[in-house]
């Protein structure tokens, strides 16, 4: 057990100026005042340059286009696009494809992948769910068939987040009807310029653009298939499992970026309470109300920062949801002013973090997913989805 | 070095001498405290015989530092006995009798009463809280000769003890003390980190209660079928219990961290220890209460353990004082006093 301050040599606080600065040139007001107003989750600009500096996968080796980073180095970097606030989503879900593009891709297609990833030059989008499915893959529908060295697809892909950034889309397609839902699965790495391919947006409550994807008579070559046919369910497990975990290590424990949006909302409202006052003239955060309502999530804070594995991801979204409702009420009616709007509190933080809140608990595998994991696979109690009845 | 190039590890694995203590007093309370123990103690929830087989496991002199004959034990270890004592709602005092021997052995390692609960079995027990007034209820008190209490700006040691036990939820050996008189042993600074540690061992026997109820609902929830089918394959049954396991995971480690901190770096402790406490006491009565309703009827009958762990969660938090203070504390700690600036942020 060990909670201290890591000894930091000349050379890691030296690279650490160096991260920060990097931050400081790229991520510039206009870049997040772009994000702000089209919700992407990506800069290029700033993806090209992290690109360059092998930080897209600081801990890839050189020799794959990474920066071959130790766990520590590589968590500054994260650290600091974080606290940049900086555009991301892309960026992290882009690596996750390569997960499995390493396990199941041919050699080949891993030659001309993974470089482009690690140089910036290629994002990859998460062609998982549909209309019909929610977060039961094993129950889509796009259809992949097989005409001589191709496949001809057709169906809809939905929350394809940063597709219209990206090149390519890790595509679970439906290649066998006959037997159980989960074995008649095939992935393809589909290449997003393909003809048939139609990218339409969809705006969100908390202002991050999606979109819906979809694919008519796409034919693509059998080489960007991953895995064995009908074996996708397997690829897709592995960047899965990855993206359900938080991390444990001593070093590459990354903080959850939705428990750092509920310490962001409740700094916000600590502040406007330090400096808002009453009508007697007081702080409003000498409120003895107020300040209990401030320590309960505070409380709940440190406890959400302790929570590991699964449990942690469904906590720190919802004492986000939780706090990101209950701060605004301290502030009253001025909370929920937009940005821009005259008297806004914070640039509308409290009014931008509630409508974000909510998503938190369902992308990236909906909370009641993770309880269900946890259920079956930590508690050991019984499965609670029904089992698929064909086959 | 400027303040935000810091960076800290976040290691929560246990030391194989760690894990030695936890797996002998998960032994020793698994073997010697059952159930039938537990209630047998009830109501003054005293067990003498459990006392002096706990005392022969150097529960108490492996807390007290060496140069008074003890083991040096840190915080953190001992937050593992306490965890194990709490697992099997053992009927002894051990988190205050630990803060107690601790307390003693900083503020007047020379007095006699250190030698008696060193050498004797005496119990010292501590007064948590702000309470209001001289009489006060003390945890342990009704067993402990002496009582360890911040008295305006002193320590004080007063002796005279046991109070008589009083009836309560928990049955736990409380006892009405009068605070006034005694012997200054020490100033209003050391009694904060006796009353840190007292925090954190408490947030750790809370969080092993809380821990058992899980384990009980869990167990129930496979074994029982209703509708044809084990009740835990309904979610309505399970995301309880996994809402519950998970609070008591988070607060274990919650506890842990603050532990660690008292150890390592009390200056940086901030809320942690008042954080422990409040965290662990929601999840180990949010553990009872869902393994309760898991049990359905058979939950609330005085038939079934969970009520044992369920009436103690409830109990044992209340020893701290009332939530309203606690949060106060925190907000203090993190906002300052009253009228400062935000200053929060752990590590």
């Amino acid at each position: 057990m060990d909670f201290g301050l890591i000894d930091l040599d000349e050379d890691i606080r030296q690279f650490w100026t160096e991260v920060r600065e990097f931050f400081d040139e790229h991520v510039t007001d206009t870049v997040l005042e772009e994000e702000r107003s089209n919700g992407s989750g990506f800069c290029e600009s700033l993806h090209l340059a992290l690109g360059k500096r092998g930080w897209v996968a600081p801990r890839w080796p050189t020799e794959e286009g990474g920066a071959g980073l130790d766990a520590l180095r590589a968590r500054l970097v994260t650290t600091e696009l974080v606290r940049s606030g900086a555009p991301f989503v892309l960026t992290s879900t882009t690596l996750l494809p390569p997960i499995a593009i390493r396990m199941f891709g041919s050699p080949e297609l891993q030659t001309e992948v993974l470089p482009k990833v690690a140089d910036g030059t290629v994002r990859i989008c998460l062609g998982y769910t549909e209309p019909d499915c929610g977060s039961d893959l094993a129950a889509v529908r796009t259809r992949a068939v097989r005409d001589g060295p191709e496949w001809v697809i057709n169906g809809q892909k939905m929350f394809t987040t940063g597709a219209q950034h990206s090149q390519y889309s890790f595509l679970l397609t439906r290649t066998n009807p006959a037997v159980a839902e989960h074995k008649g699965l095939t992935v393809f790495l589909l290449p997003l310029d393909s003809h048939g391919v139609e990218i339409r947006p969809i705006e969100t409550l908390g202002g991050e653009r999606t979109n819906c994807v979809y694919l008519h008579d796409v034919r693509v070559d059998d080489r960007w298939r991953i895995g064995e046919v009908d074996n996708g369910w397997a690829v897709v497990s592995a960047p899965l499992s990855a993206e359900h975990s938080r991390g444990d290590g001593d070093y590459d424990n990354i903080e959850s970026p939705y428990l750092i949006e509920c310490e962001r909302l409740w700094r916000t409202t600590a502040r406007w309470a330090a400096e808002a006052t009453d009508n007697s003239g007081r702080p409003v955060s000498a409120d003895p109300s107020v300040r209990e309502v401030l320590a309960e999530i505070a409380v709940a804070i440190e406890l959400a920062r302790s929570t590991p594995g699964p449990m942690g991801r469904i906590v720190c979204s919802e004492e986000l949801i939780r706090a990101a409702s209950r701060l605004p009420d301290l502030v009253g009616v001025a909370a929920q002013l937009s940005r821009g709007a005259d008297g806004a509190i914070a640039q509308g933080a409290l009014e931008a973090g509630f409508r974000y809140a909510p998503a938190t608990a369902i992308y990236g595998g909906s909370t009641d997913i993770a309880r269900n994991i946890v259920a079956q696979h930590y508690l050991g109690l019984p499965r609670s989805t029904p089992r698929r009845s064909s086959t | 070095m400027p303040a935000t190039y810091r960076l800290r590890r976040e290691d929560y694995s246990l030391s194989e001498e760690q894990e030695a203590v936890r797996d002998a007093f998960r032994a020793f309370f698994s073997k010697t405290v059952s159930a039938a123990r537990v209630r047998a103690a009830e109501p003054v929830g005293f067990d003498p015989a459990l006392w002096q087989e706990l005392r022969q496991q150097r529960v108490v002199s492996m807390a007290l530092p060496e140069y008074l004959g003890g083991d040096g034990a840190q915080l953190v270890e001992l937050a593992l006995v306490a965890e194990e004592a709490g697992r099997r709602a053992a009927p002894v005092p051990v988190v205050e009798a630990l803060v107690g021997a601790r307390a003693l052995a900083k503020l007047a390692p020379t007095g006699a009463l250190l030698e008696r609960v060193r050498d004797a079995g005496a119990l010292a027990t501590v007064a948590p809280g702000r309470g209001v007034g001289d009489r006060r209820l003390i945890p342990a008190g009704a067993v402990a000769e002496a009582v360890i209490a911040r008295r305006g700006d002193d320590v004080v040691a007063l002796t005279g003890g046991p109070a008589a036990p009083v009836a309560n939820l928990a049955c736990a050996p409380l006892g009405w003390w009068d605070l006034r008189g005694g012997n200054v042993i020490g100033s209003a600074d050391d009694f904060e980190a006796v009353e840190r540690e007292w925090l954190v061992l408490t947030a750790a026997a809370l969080v092993g209660l809380g821990q058992t109820a899980v384990d009980m609902g869990v167990r129930y929830a496979r074994e029982r079928t209703a509708f044809g089918t084990a009740i835990g394959a309904f979610q309505a049954i399970a995301h309880p219990l996994v809402d519950a396991a998970g609070a008591v995971e988070g607060a274990r480690r919650l506890a842990w961290r603050a532990a660690w901190y008292a150890d390592n770096e009390p200056e940086s402790l901030a809320t942690l220890a008042v954080s422990a406490l409040l965290a662990a006491a929601d999840a180990a009565e949010k553990a009872g209460a869902v393994t309760i309703h898991t049990q359905g009827g058979f939950g609330v009958t005085m038939e079934s353990d969970a009520q044992l762990y369920y009436r103690r969660a409830k109990g044992w938090a209340l020893f701290a004082g009332d939530r309203r203070t606690l949060l106060r504390r925190v907000a203090d700690l993190a906002l300052g006093p009253v009228e400062g600036i935000p200053q929060w942020i752990s590590g």
